[in-house]
């Protein structure tokens, strides 16, 4: 039974001509698939809809091709031969009683222009977006942007054709044309569309009543505007253009979309930002507007969905991650199993995986992205033939995912840990500043396991081979994870420094409680978050700390999370010294050598009293020989097999856990998109 | 001197208690089941005792199906010697249990009987004390002390108005309170040990006791929902809205 507390979060909203049947909005976001796998796309989209989100929404979707950021996984809807697929997906959500609403877009100088070899087009001739690419974007003729509209008209038609019940017009993340064109930092036009800002909304408004035309009155126009630059020029701000924009426009589209830009600033993380992030950005926006707004940020907590709506910041909840996370979230609330929420964590893996252009993939929710080719359910296993007693050593993330999957599917199941907590690394990790939301990787399986009869958790339970023997379980699954190098050997470099082995400490020992003497020298060969979160955490304590990399920028896999440029501010706020591009060559006498890691010149050593090495982590294989060698079949997951992220050892629990129950088709043969043939 | 401790089998602590859609009774079905928390506390002071050189022997006892078995077994994976399954599939009630284990205590012959002081599914609070009437023993309820002096108990328990220490006769019988210890946790390789524990199986019959149950449950209901909650600013207007609107204060 629903609590009344939440009731006014499935309340409907009269969005232009069309109704929500909730206040639950599954935002625009990439799942990595794009037009090349509209099967697999269908499947998230889909089961958005069953789990409860009242709109849910196509990413960011090209109006043409002068618009191309291939390489990213996006969409399109350039020509009728596009249509069709998209009809299919809506179909797919409209069965679930959902709306269906596309992000049409033009990504202006953030298009790369490689792939069909129109060059980026923006404002005026421009780099386009990606420093790092020698790329530039030509300014538009006032051809160039009779034709832009008539595209975007095109895309609207199309949409309506496709079913969509509400199409947007794309202005935020410093992503859109239309956003390019506001933009006085980009803006050097001198005629009708540059200068004044009127001039420079000029586009914008345009493009905006002409989708109202095309839209009719059959369905509705969303605007999706960033009211306020967090990074980038930083010349669009809540209290200046950003308002006026929405003063300007007001009552035009039929529901404003309104959040922060850019994208890393948007979708912040839980290490940097809070719930309910973007409020003092967006709360004037009802102030100015009679139409809905919609607005994000990380919402996970009901309680805090309801103040929102309560307090007139929002009229609709819309959110990316946690939808993500747990794409039952809107049902689970309605059916007051409150409990029964897999809380996002705020890590960004699922960025990382739309960063690097592979199929979206999240920590908390291994299932994202399996729905079609694979057929994993969110919520559902199917029933073991026979009731089968599976032993898992070890309670840490891929211990647990397989449990609980087993043990849904009716296996008995016995969780051992050798620790007196629960909760293997996640546990531990969570008690670094910053990452305490990490926790609710074990918290959620942990209460879901306590609830089953079926299940029995044994903590500060060491087991051997004998014991396991003894044990006589159906099946062993070992997922006793692994533990940080000592001697420095690392990414980068393969082999021991000189000086570390017995010397360094480890994340492993700081874990354990292990007193740190200041200054520390921290050496960073892992390049994700261990090394610069224990930094922080250290410099809290007062220790002065200096971090040392061997790669040319610190821990890079976080900008694939958006995170590097706020942990690296926070490195300097704390007073954490940074040295990149610096490889370690031997540590003595309370001092690291260090060289240029490019150019191999020596660098002034750097002293410390504690060594501090973040390497790579390495499994144990003891147990795992000692069960061959007495013949009792096994799996080995997780860290335990390959030490990898928290993403990758939940997935490899769930997968080994399918696998076990004989679910899964052999190694590697899960359905595929297979493009057409034409020859 | 041996020490008998009852144990129950009840739903988890830590379970979200769902009742049955017709109102019958609280859901049990695939629930989660454990030691009923207080006898976890009564076991671990048994074993204290016998730590400390007071008792030889501790025998676990439960009334109830099959299952209850994991329930003795994890009281042998703490520390108790051998157990007694007195099966039955009758709902038990308190006057049901404390006539069995009348029964059994006349064929153990304990020096003391460790109860918890109530269990966390009916809440009953009533099997130590009608075993103390049965027996015709001295009771000391709601310990958070036990002390064990020659023929003497010394029981400090906890009361409304703070507590109260009574010495009793022994034998006698003992129910313990939250603060009475902090009970061991049954390790995986400890349950397994307990597996080759001495576990006797015997019905409610061979003691001579009658279970059937003499109370009728006239409904079950879920507690009213919570309302929703406010934020304050300060702990002064906590402390003022503590006075003045709950009145708790
Ligand atoms: C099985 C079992 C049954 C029990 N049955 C009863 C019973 O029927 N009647 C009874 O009276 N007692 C009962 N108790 C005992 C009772 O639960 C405990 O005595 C009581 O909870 C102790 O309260 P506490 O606040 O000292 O500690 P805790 O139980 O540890 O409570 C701490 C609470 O305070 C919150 N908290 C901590 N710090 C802060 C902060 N800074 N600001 C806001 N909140 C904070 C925590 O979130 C937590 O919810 C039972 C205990 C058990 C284990
Ligand atoms: C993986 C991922 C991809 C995203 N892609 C888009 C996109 O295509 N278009 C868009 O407008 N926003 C995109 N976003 C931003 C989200 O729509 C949203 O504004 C942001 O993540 C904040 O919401 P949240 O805190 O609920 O995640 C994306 C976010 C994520 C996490
Ligand atoms: S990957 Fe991390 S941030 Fe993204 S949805 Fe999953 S838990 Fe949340």
């Amino acid at each position: 039974m629903m609590d009344p507390r939440y009731e006014v979060l499935f309340e409907t909203v009269k969005i232009g001509p069309v109704t929500a049947p909730n206040r639950f909005v599954s935002m625009p976001h990439a799942i990595g698939h794009s037009y090349l796998m509209p099967n697999g796309a269908i499947g998230i989209r889909e089961t958005r809809a069953e789990g409860g989100w009242g709109i849910v929404s196509m990413q960011l979707s090209e109006i043409d091709p002068t618009s191309d950021l291939s390489g990213l996984p996006y969409e399109r809807l350039w020509d009728d031969g596009d249509v069709r697929t998209h009809a299919k997906s809506n179909e797919r959500i409209h069965a679930h009683g959902a709306l269906a609403s596309i992000e049409l877009g033009h990504t202006g100088i953030r298009s790369r222009g490689i792939s069909n070899g129109y060059p980026a087009q923006g404002p005026s001739v421009l780099p386009t977006l990606k420093p790092e690419m020698p790329l530039m974007a030509r300014a538009m003729t006032k051809e160039d942007i009779r034709r832009l509209r008539e595209n975007y008209r095109a895309a609207t038609r199309r949409a309506k054709q496709a079913g969509y019940d509400i199409v947007y017009v794309y202005a935020a993340h410093d992503a859109s044309i239309l956003w390019h064109f506001l933009q006085p930092a980009y803006n050097r036009r001198t005629d009708e569309y540059g200068g004044s800002f009127e001039n420079r909304l000029r586009l914008f408004r345009e493009v905006l009543e002409e989708t109202k035309e095309e839209a009719g009155n059959d369905i509705a126009v969303a605007v999706r505007f960033a009211v306020h630059e967090a990074s980038g020029p930083k010349r669009i701000t809540h209290d200046g253009e950003g308002r006026a924009v929405i003063a300007a426009l007001a009552d035009l589209p039929d529901l404003w979309d309104v959040n922060i830009s850019g994208w890393s600033r948007d979708s912040g993380t839980s290490r940097y930002d809070a719930e309910g992030f973007q409020e003092e950005f967006v709360s004037f926006v009802k102030q100015v507007t009679g139409k809905p707004v919609l607005g994000v940020g990380r919402f996970t907590s009901p309680d805090t969905m309801v103040s929102q709506i309560r307090r007139g910041v929002l009229d609709l909840i819309g959110s990316a991650r946690a939808s993500i996370a747990d794409p039952f979230l809107p049902r689970k609330l309605r059916e007051g199993r409150i409990d029964d929420i897999r809380e996002c964590i705020g890590c960004n893996m699922c960025v990382a995986a739309e960063t690097i252009g592979v199929e979206l993939r999240c920590t908390q929710n291994p299932t994202i992205s399996e729905e079609w080719r694979r057929d994993w359910h969110p919520e559902r296993v199917p029933a073991a033939k026979t009731r089968e007693h599976v032993l898992i050593v070890g309670s840490g993330p891929a211990g647990l995912e397989a449990a609980l999957v087993l043990a849904r599917a009716g296996h008995h199941v016995t969780v051992t840990e050798a620790r007196e907590e629960l909760g293997g690394r996640v546990t531990r990790e969570a008690r670094i500043k910053g990452l305490s939301a990490w926790r609710r990787v074990a918290d959620y399986r942990l209460y879901q396991l306590r609830q089953m009869a079926n299940v029995d958790l044994y903590s500060g339970s060491a087991v051997d081979a004998e014991a396991i023997a003894e044990f006589e379980a159906d099946h062993v699954l070992l997922a006793t994870g692994a533990t940080w190098r000592r001697d420095g050997a690392g990414r980068s470099r393969l082999t021991p420094v000189d000086g570390f082995e017995d010397v360094a400490a480890t994340p492993d020992d700081i874990l354990d409680g292990m007193e740190i003497r200041g200054p520390v020298v921290i050496y960073d060969d892992d390049h994700y978050y261990m090394a610069n979160a224990l930094a922080v955490d250290l410099a809290v304590r007062g220790l002065e700390v200096q971090i040392v990399t061997p790669l040319p920028t610190l821990a890079p896999w976080m900008a694939q999370t958006l995170e590097q440029p706020r942990m690296i501010a926070e490195l300097k706020s704390y007073g954490v010294r940074m040295h990149p591009n610096t490889a370690a060559i031997g540590w003595a006498n309370g001092a690291l050598s260090v060289v240029r890691s490019d150019t191999g010149e020596e660098l002034p050593a750097i002293g410390g009293t504690t060594l501090l090495s973040v390497t790579v982590r390495m499994p144990d294989p003891s147990l795992s020989e000692a069960l061959a060698a007495r013949g009792i079949a096994h799996r080995v997951i997780g860290d335990a097999d390959a030490p990898g992220t928290i993403q990758l050892v939940v997935f490899s629990g769930h997968r080994n856990a399918r696998e076990l129950l004989g679910q899964e088709p052999a190694p590697g043969h899960f359905k595929r998109e297979r493009p057409t043939l034409f020859y | 001197m041996k020490v008998l401790v009852p144990v129950k089998r009840v739903v988890d602590a830590n379970v979200k208690v769902r009742v049955k859609a017709d109102g019958s009774a609280v859901e049990l079905a695939n629930v989660k089941t454990a030691m009923n928390p207080f006898d976890e506390i009564a076991v671990e002071e048994a074993i204290r005792l016998k730590e400390a050189g007071k008792a030889e022997e501790i025998i676990v006892v439960s009334i109830g199906p099959q299952q209850a078995q994991e329930t003795l077994r994890t009281a042998l994976a703490m520390g108790a010697d051998r157990a007694i399954l007195v099966k039955t599939d009758e709902q038990t009630e308190p006057l049901g249990v404390a006539k069995v284990l009348k029964g059994v205590v006349e064929a153990v012959k304990p020096g003391l009987v460790i109860l918890g002081k109530q269990a966390i599914d009916d809440d009953s609070n009533q099997t130590g004390q009608m075993l103390a009437a049965l027996l015709g023993w001295a009771q000391g309820t709601f310990a958070s002390k036990v002390v064990i002096d020659g023929d003497k108990a010394k029981v400090t328990r906890e009361v409304d108005g703070g507590l109260q220490t009574v010495e009793l006769k022994m034998p006698a019988i003992v129910t313990a309170d939250l603060r009475l210890n902090q009970p061991r946790y049954a390790s995986l390789p400890n349950i397994m040990k307990a597996k080759k524990k001495p576990l006797d199986e015997k019905s409610p019959a061979d003691y001579g006791a009658d279970v059937k149950p003499r109370l009728k449950v006239i409904k079950t209901e879920e507690p009213g929902g919570r309302k929703a909650g406010v934020k304050v600013n300060s702990v002064a207007e906590l402390v003022d809205k503590l006075k003045n609107e709950a009145g708790v204060l």
